[in-house]
Parts: C-alpha cells; sequence; structure tokens
C-alpha cells in the first residue's frame, strides 16, 4: 500500500521526479565531447575544454573534420563505426588515441544519439598498463566463494574498494517503495559507518533510477566542476538538445552535486545490480577528495557489476527457496500445533516456531471466540476489541494488510507507536475471529540517514530543496507508516489462513457432530426412561391388584405393596447407580437380608445382572423373604437361610443356578393354595426370565431353585 | 361407542373371542389375562418372547391381539405383520411416548401404559367390531395414544 503524498512541501519533492537529467546540455569538464555528423564525419556539436585537451582551438571545432588531432587509422576506425547499420547504442570504448598535444593519451569512447555519432575524448591519467578482463577475473575470483548472499555483497565492496581505491564503496538496495538501505560497505576507518543506514525515495530519484537501468556506471571524478556546455546548444540533425543518456561525460544534476557536497563527497562512482531486468541496486563509491578513475578500471567495474548481479539474482533465488521450505516448515507446524485443540487461539499463540517466526513483524495478537491472547507489542485489549469490530464490518474476509492503519481507522491513530502496520487474518468463516499482526511506526525500527534536526545550510535559488531537507519532509511521510508489507508476506498469511480455516471448520464439525451424538443419546435414554416409568407404573397397578388377594387387613394389604414398591426402587437405584448396564448380584442380596445378620449366608461367584433380571430377582427373593419372615425360617430366632448361586449347564445351555434353602424354622407343610406371593415369585422368575423354578415344601423348611438363562448375565471379565 | 357390560361382569362382544396377549411383563400379562378372563374373552397366551409371540400369530387361530412393542428390547414388528397377512385386528400397547412407528403400522390403534380397564375394553371393541377393510375407509378412529 503506497502512502499518500503528503500536503506539505510536495511541490519540493516532484521538483526531482521532474528534472530532465539526460539532456543537461553540457557536460562533466574532465573530457571533451565531439558530436559528429555520420555522413561527413564532421563536428556539429562540441563541449569540454577543447584547447587544454586536444590543442585545438573553439573555432577550428565545429564543421571541421578530426584529421587534425587523429591518425589515419584511428579516422578508418571510426568511418567503420559510423557506416555500422547496427545502432550503437551502450558506450563503446572504442580505441586509445594519442594527441599531438603534450604528448597526452585520451580515450575515446563512442556510442550513437540521436543520429549522432559522440565521441567522448578522456586524458589516461593513469601510466599502468590494464587489463580489464583480468582484472575482472581476479575480482570475480575473490567474492565468488561467499555462498550467503550478505556475506557475498560485503565481498563485493571490499573487492571494488580495493580495485578502484575508494573511500568509502557501499552496497544500496532499492526497497519495494524505492526507498534505499545500505546493506554492505567497506570503509577508511576515519568515515562514520553508513552500513544499515535507510535513505528516502527522494535521494535518487525516478528518472534517475530509469538512467542506472540504461547506463550501468556513473562516474564522477570531481563533483566541485564547473560544467562546460554544448556548443552549440542544440543538436543540428534534431534541433534539440542533444540526448546525453549514454554518455560517460555527462554532467549530473546540480542537486546531486549538492547531495554529494553535503555528504563530504567530492568523487564518486555508481555501478548498477539489475537482476531480471530491474534496478535491484547499486554498488557506491564515494571519495572524499577528486578522484579519476582509468577507463580500463571502469569496463572491469561494469564488467563486474553485471556478473555478480547474476551471482546474486542465484544467490538470492536460493535464500528465497530456502526461505520458502522454511515457512512451509513453520507453516506446517503452526497447523499441528492447533489440531485437537479447543482454544486454537491460546495453541497458536504458544506455538513455537510463532506467528512473528511465520510473517515478520513485532507483535501479533489471536483473536478467537471473543478471547485474546497477545505476543509481543500489541495494542491493548481494550483497544483491540473495536479494532475487530471494524474489521468485521468494514474490511472483506481474507487478508487486510496496511501500513497506516490510521488512515483507514482513526482510533488507531493512539496506537500508531506499535500498530502503524496491520496485517489481519480472518480465519473463521463468518469473519469474527482473528490473527492480527502489528508492525510499528517506520521510524521507530529503522535508521534514516542524515539528520534532520541538523539541517544544513545551502543557498538555494528558493526552487530547489537542499536534499539533507528531504530527510525531514521524509520523516514527515513516513509518520504513521510502518515498513511495507511484501507482496510475499501476503501470499504466506493467505496459505496459512486456508490451513486454519481448515482446522476451524473440522473444529467446529466435531464439535457439532459430538453435540449432535450426545442430544441423540439423550433422546435415547429419555425415551428408554419413559418406557420403564410407564412399565413400572403398569406393573405397580398389578401390584397394588393382585396385593388384595390374601390381604387379610387393609393394613397387611398397605404394608405389602409397600415393600414390594420398596424392593423394585431399590433395585432401581442400583441400575441408576450403574448408569442402566446392570447390578452385581451379590449387592442385591446383601442390601435386601442385611436386616438378618448372618441368619441369612449368601454365596457364589461375582456376576452382574441385567437391569431386567435385577428386578425380578430382587423381587422374587423379596417374595421369599416375605414368605420366610411370616411361616418360615426368618419367623423364629433359630431359623437359618443359606442362599447360594453358581453357573451351570444343563442340556448344552448355560443358566445361573439359584438356590434359596430354609432350615431352622417351623415344620412346614404345602400350603393349601396358591397365594400371590408365590404365583409373583413363579412369574417374575418364570415367565418375566424365562426360567424355571421349582418349590420344595419340605419338612425341614422350603427349598427354591431356579434356573435363569445365561443371557441374563453379564459376564464377569476379570 | 362404549363397552357393553353385561351384568355378569362379561362383555358381549368378547364372549369366546380368541384374543392373544402379547407382554413381557408377568404382573402387566397377569393383569390383562384376568381383566379378559372376567370379561368372557378366550386367552391365547400370554407371551413375552418374540419368537414364541411369532409362531402363535402365525398358525394359532385368533379374532384380535395385543402387542407389547417393547419385548425384552425387540420391537414386536413381525408378529403385526404376521396378523396383518392373516387378516386378524390387532393394537399395540407401549410405555413408549414419542414412539415412531413404521409407515405401516401408522394408523393401528396404541394403547399407552399404563391403561384403564374401559380404554382396553373400548379398543378390543374397535377391533371387533369391524372389519380392517371398514377401519382403512374410516380413517375416524379416535387417537388413544395420548399424542
Amino acid at each position: 500500500m503506497k502512502a499518500p503524498l503528503p500536503e506539505i512541501g510536495a511541490a519540493d519533492f516532484t521538483n526531482c521526479d521532474r528534472e530532465p537529467i539526460h539532456i543537461p546540455g553540457s557536460i562533466q569538464p574532465h573530457g571533451v565531447l565531439l558530436a559528429i555528423d555520420p555522413g561527413t564525419l564532421k563536428v556539429i556539436q562540441f563541449a569540454g575544454d577543447t584547447s587544454r585537451l586536444l590543442g585545438l582551438a573553439p573555432e577550428n571545432v565545429l564543421g571541421h573534420g578530426l584529421e587534425a588531432i587523429m591518425s589515419q587509422p584511428e579516422l578508418e576506425n571510426l568511418r567503420a563505426l559510423a557506416g555500422l547499420d547496427a545502432t550503437i547504442p551502450r558506450c563503446v570504448f572504442a580505441f586509445e588515441m594519442g594527441v599531438q598535444h603534450h604528448g597526452q593519451m585520451l580515450d575515446a569512447i563512442v556510442h550513437q544519439s540521436d543520429g549522432a555519432l559522440v565521441i567522448e575524448l578522456e586524458p589516461r591519467l593513469s601510466k599502468l598498463p590494464l587489463n580489464p578482463l583480468s582484472l575482472v577475473q581476479g575480482m570475480i575470483t575473490r567474492v565468488q566463494n561467499e555462498p550467503e548472499s550478505r556475506a557475498f555483497l560485503q565481498a563485493i565492496a571490499r573487492e571494488v574498494r580495493v580495485v578502484t581505491g575508494f573511500d568509502r564503496v557501499m552496497v544500496y538496495q532499492f526497497q519495494p517503495d524505492d526507498s534505499g538501505v545500505v546493506l554492505a560497505e567497506a570503509k577508511d576507518n576515519e568515515l562514520e559507518p553508513l552500513l544499515g543506514l535507510h535513505y528516502p525515495a527522494s535521494d535518487i530519484p525516478k528518472q534517475a533510477r530509469e538512467l542506472y537501468l540504461c547506463n550501468r556506471m556513473r562516474i564522477i571524478p570531481d563533483a566541485s566542476y564547473t560544467p562546460a556546455p554544448m556548443s552549440p546548444a542544440l543538436n543540428p540533425l534534431t534541433g534539440k538538445t542533444l540526448d546525453l543518456t549514454f554518455s560517460a561525460l555527462r554532467s549530473v544534476s546540480p542537486l546531486h552535486l549538492e547531495y554529494l557536497a553535503n555528504m563530504g563527497v567530492a568523487a564518486s562512482m555508481s555501478l548498477s545490480l539489475v537482476i531480471g531486468g530491474r534496478l535491484w541496486g547499486l554498488i557506491a563509491c564515494h571519495h572524499r577528495t577528486p578522484r579519476y578513475i582509468p577507463q580500463a578500471v571502469r569496463s572491469a567495474g561494469e564488467l563486474f557489476a553485471q556478473m555478480v548481479s547474476l551471482q546474486l539474482a542465484e544467490k538470492l533465488a536460493n535464500e528465497l527457496q530456502a526461505e520458502r521450505l522454511h515457512m512451509r516448515k513453520i507453516h506446517a507446524e503452526l497447523v499441528e500445533t492447533m489440531v485437537g485443540q479447543d482454544d486454537l487461539g491460546g495453541a497458536l499463540i504458544r506455538a513455537r516456531p510463532s506467528l512473528l517466526d511465520y510473517i515478520p513483524a513485532q507483535g501479533v495478537a489471536v483473536w478467537w471466540e471473543g478471547k485474546v491472547t497477545r505476543l509481543g507489542p500489541t495494542p491493548t485489549e481494550e483497544q483491540l476489541g473495536p479494532l475487530v469490530e471494524w474489521l468485521n464490518g468494514s474490511v472483506p474476509e481474507g487478508v487486510f494488510m496496511t501500513d497506516c492503519l490510521a488512515s483507514h481507522f482513526a482510533p488507531a491513530r493512539d496506537y500508531a507507536d506499535v500498530a502503524s502496520g496491520l496485517l489481519a487474518l480472518s480465519i473463521s468463516r463468518t469473519p469474527k475471529d482473528y490473527v492480527l499482526w502489528f508492525r510499528p511506526e517506520v521510524s521507530r525500527t529503522v535508521n534514516w540517514a542524515g539528520n534532520p534536526a541538523k539541517p544544513v545550510d545551502i543557498a538555494h535559488d528558493g526552487l530547489r530543496i537542499s536534499p539533507r531537507k528531504s530527510f525531514a519532509a521524509w520523516k514527515e511521510i513516513v509518520r504513521g507508516h510502518s515498513t511495507p508489507w511484501a507482496e510475499s508476506i501476503a501470499d504466506a498469511a493467505q496459505s496459512l489462513r486456508l490451513s486454519i480455516l481448515d482446522v476451524v471448520l473440522r473444529h467446529q464439525d466435531k464439535v457439532l457432530q459430538e453435540r449432535e451424538r450426545v442430544r441423540i443419546h439423550q433422546d435415547f435414554l429419555m425415551a428408554e426412561l419413559d418406557h420403564r416409568v410407564k412399565n413400572t407404573l403398569a406393573t405397580i397397578q398389578a401390584l397394588v391388584k393382585y396385593s388384595s388377594t390374601g390381604a387379610g387387613s387393609m393394613e397387611d394389604l398397605t404394608t405389602g405393596i409397600q415393600e414390594r414398591v420398596h424392593a423394585m426402587a431399590r433395585t432401581h437405584g442400583f441400575l441408576a447407580q450403574n448408569r442402566w448396564e446392570g447390578v452385581d448380584l451379590h449387592k442385591v442380596m446383601a442390601e435386601q437380608f442385611a436386616p438378618f445378620g448372618e441368619r441369612v449366608t449368601i454365596a457364589g461367584p461375582k456376576l452382574m445382572l441385567r437391569p431386567k433380571a435385577a428386578l425380578s430377582i430382587s423381587l422374587a427373593l423379596h417374595e421369599l423373604m416375605t414368605n420366610a419372615a411370616k411361616y418360615g425360617a426368618l419367623s423364629m430366632a433359630s431359623g437359618l437361610v443359606e442362599i447360594a448361586w453358581s453357573v451351570r449347564t444343563r442340556d448344552g445351555e448355560r443358566g445361573l443356578v439359584l438356590g434359596w434353602v430354609e432350615q431352622g424354622g417351623p415344620p412346614v407343610a404345602p400350603p393349601a393354595r396358591m397365594g400371590f406371593g408365590r404365583l409373583l415369585l413363579e412369574r417374575s422368575l418364570g415367565y418375566d426370565l424365562d426360567g424355571e423354578v421349582s418349590l420344595d415344601f419340605r419338612h425341614t423348611g422350603l427349598v427354591c431353585t431356579a434356573m435363569i438363562p445365561f443371557e441374563h448375565v453379564i459376564e464377569h471379565k476379570e | 361407542m362404549a363397552p357393553v357390560a353385561e351384568k355378569s361382569g362379561r362383555t358381549s362382544y368378547l364372549q369366546g373371542q380368541r384374543i392373544l396377549i402379547v407382554e413381557d411383563q408377568s404382573l402387566i400379562a397377569m393383569e390383562l389375562q384376568d381383566l379378559l378372563d372376567k370379561a368372557g374373552a378366550s386367552i391365547v397366551g400370554p407371551v413375552g418372547r418374540l419368537h414364541r409371540a411369532l409362531s402363535i400369530a402365525e398358525s394359532s387361530g385368533l379374532d384380535a391381539a395385543l402387542l407389547d412393542v417393547d419385548l425384552n428390547g425387540e420391537r414386536c414388528w413381525p408378529v403385526a405383520d404376521a396378523l396383518s397377512r392373516r387378516g386378524i385386528p390387532f393394537a399395540f400397547t407401549t410405555g413408549y411416548s414419542n414412539i415412531v412407528m413404521p409407515e405401516r403400522f401408522a394408523r393401528r390403534p396404541t394403547l399407552p401404559k399404563p391403561y384403564r380397564e374401559k380404554d382396553l375394553l373400548a379398543v378390543l371393541g374397535r377391533l371387533l367390531g369391524a372389519d380392517l377393510e371398514q377401519e382403512r375407509a374410516n380413517s375416524a378412529i379416535p387417537d388413544l395414544s395420548g399424542r
């Protein structure tokens, strides 16, 4: 997201961007420029001190041929270049030539522009014979072993400084917003380091960046020069100012000279680093005193810059790939942390590597189901509430990025210090849950070159501003802004969002399924309970009706019903304790016969009865007990009852055999008629459980034997 | 139609009628049996097991049947199907309040437990007083399920 241009000083910035620097109409005076008509080979325009450098008075230059300063072979060379069909857009190191005047050697560089052949002549100041190719070979050999891009850039700076002898060599990278940062630096010890400093985009205006892309080397041997004007001012072939885009001697912007002077730079050289047709950065060389770089070294430097650009591209691509793999790993780990967690927000914040390792930011908050968890500097919980509300109402779901939150959401002005930049990720289908990454105001994280508090006084004509003052204005632009979010970050965030959504949806599905399962189960339980209650009521209805048979008095009737209902209720109680799964037979007995103490003995293997069997058996036992207490062994203090059970197989059918043996009671005789108690006993075991019951009215006491089908028993797994 | 009870306690339309009782709770079955016995009916059963009820429903001579829906955890639908095939009228008895009946039994009368004597006799009267064809034509069977 681009920052809007500020109200203040807007004109000052566009000033730089408007300056037509490719047609300055003048050159730097350390050389001579001759524009030649390719047909006649006569000079049609020139600039520079021809008298001093060529021994030619200006009046003997314009309209003349070059016979006076060039040998016959050199003229032949020139003629051949002029006759080439192909244009010569870039500078061509054509030849070196000797000038008779003072015996000075000159380098001649030739290119075409606006239909003219442009020859630039510079005195060769170095006495050393230099071979550009072997120079480049040596430089490349010394830097190429650095595998990591930062170290590689550092080696580049060091190597360029060694070969060129500049005081300071920096590798400067353009950021997505065209501001720049110094990534590597080799310098004289006395100089203040500039490594890591950021420069506003206006320092190297747009048309300068475009020129760096066309002409990948620019040199200013003496920044205090007085420009030498073109004569005549306009190219007679076109009637316009000659285009000096590809000129080595092109006079640079007075603004740039001012800028260099402010920095204490007297000489400079810039080599372009171009990756994928885009100006990636510059190798920027500065010197505190005027410095001339021989043509061979310049050629070597230009070639070196091209070659390291290629190597750099490869290293950056590798590092990007490694970074992507790393991100993918963090991504996977983050997602893994969330799976199976109910508190997804907390899980995301606690995850290591963290959300901040995934998206480079200073703080992160997760807003999950109305709860907020935070990591690093973020707005407060009270501030986050309205922000999330605003996001919900105003921002479409997905990824939202801004480097100036306050321009979208005014209340964010209050916490611009921690949250000028926001990356918001909606992580549920109804966008109410968010991951929010925050970046602070840029001036808090970045070193800005230049000190706006100490503006440098420079006389100017009131139309142009000094580069130093641009820093102060730049600070105003970046107020309330964070460093911008790269597009690759949006992709990474989007991909994380999809993964989180997936986990969230699965989580929600699971919760819904679980709720549905519980509901169905509860409905089932309710229906079963209803069924049991109704059947119990129907059973009691029958109990009431039959209990009256044989009951002597109203009191007997009431007691009989009460006891039977109580026996049923007790077994219901046991079943309820065990979630209606079953009851321990021993427990049923022990509870029922507790009042008789040791007179009733209970013995048998541990086993569980299914609910219906538990109810029937306890009712049957109740009838036996009531009978024994009234007429049998339990009616006398001497009487005893032995209850025993075992699991037996008879005729291939397994069954539970229950025995009830009374002794020590009054003598027993078979009853004359079938009482209700006996009916109940026989029916509940025989009919309800499909068992067999036999009653033996022995003289010594009643013996009851029952065989219950084993389906009523839950086998005890030991 | 109110049940017509004779002075003797017998109910005219139940005289000699063979009624199958399918009920897995012995006390409830006993009560039913007594009640219908007194009313003059001839009881078949009672039975509480699905397989036994099914074999009776398939082969015994019956005039009507009362079917408990839940038989020791099994549904009585096979018995109802056998009776339907033979054109023997029947009514369900059940303790479930909101039981969802199979579509084919949706119009069969259902007697919720615990039931009153007069409701039981009224349902049996309806079963014996009209054949199934007429019952289908006349959808105005009073809803006794309590729903």
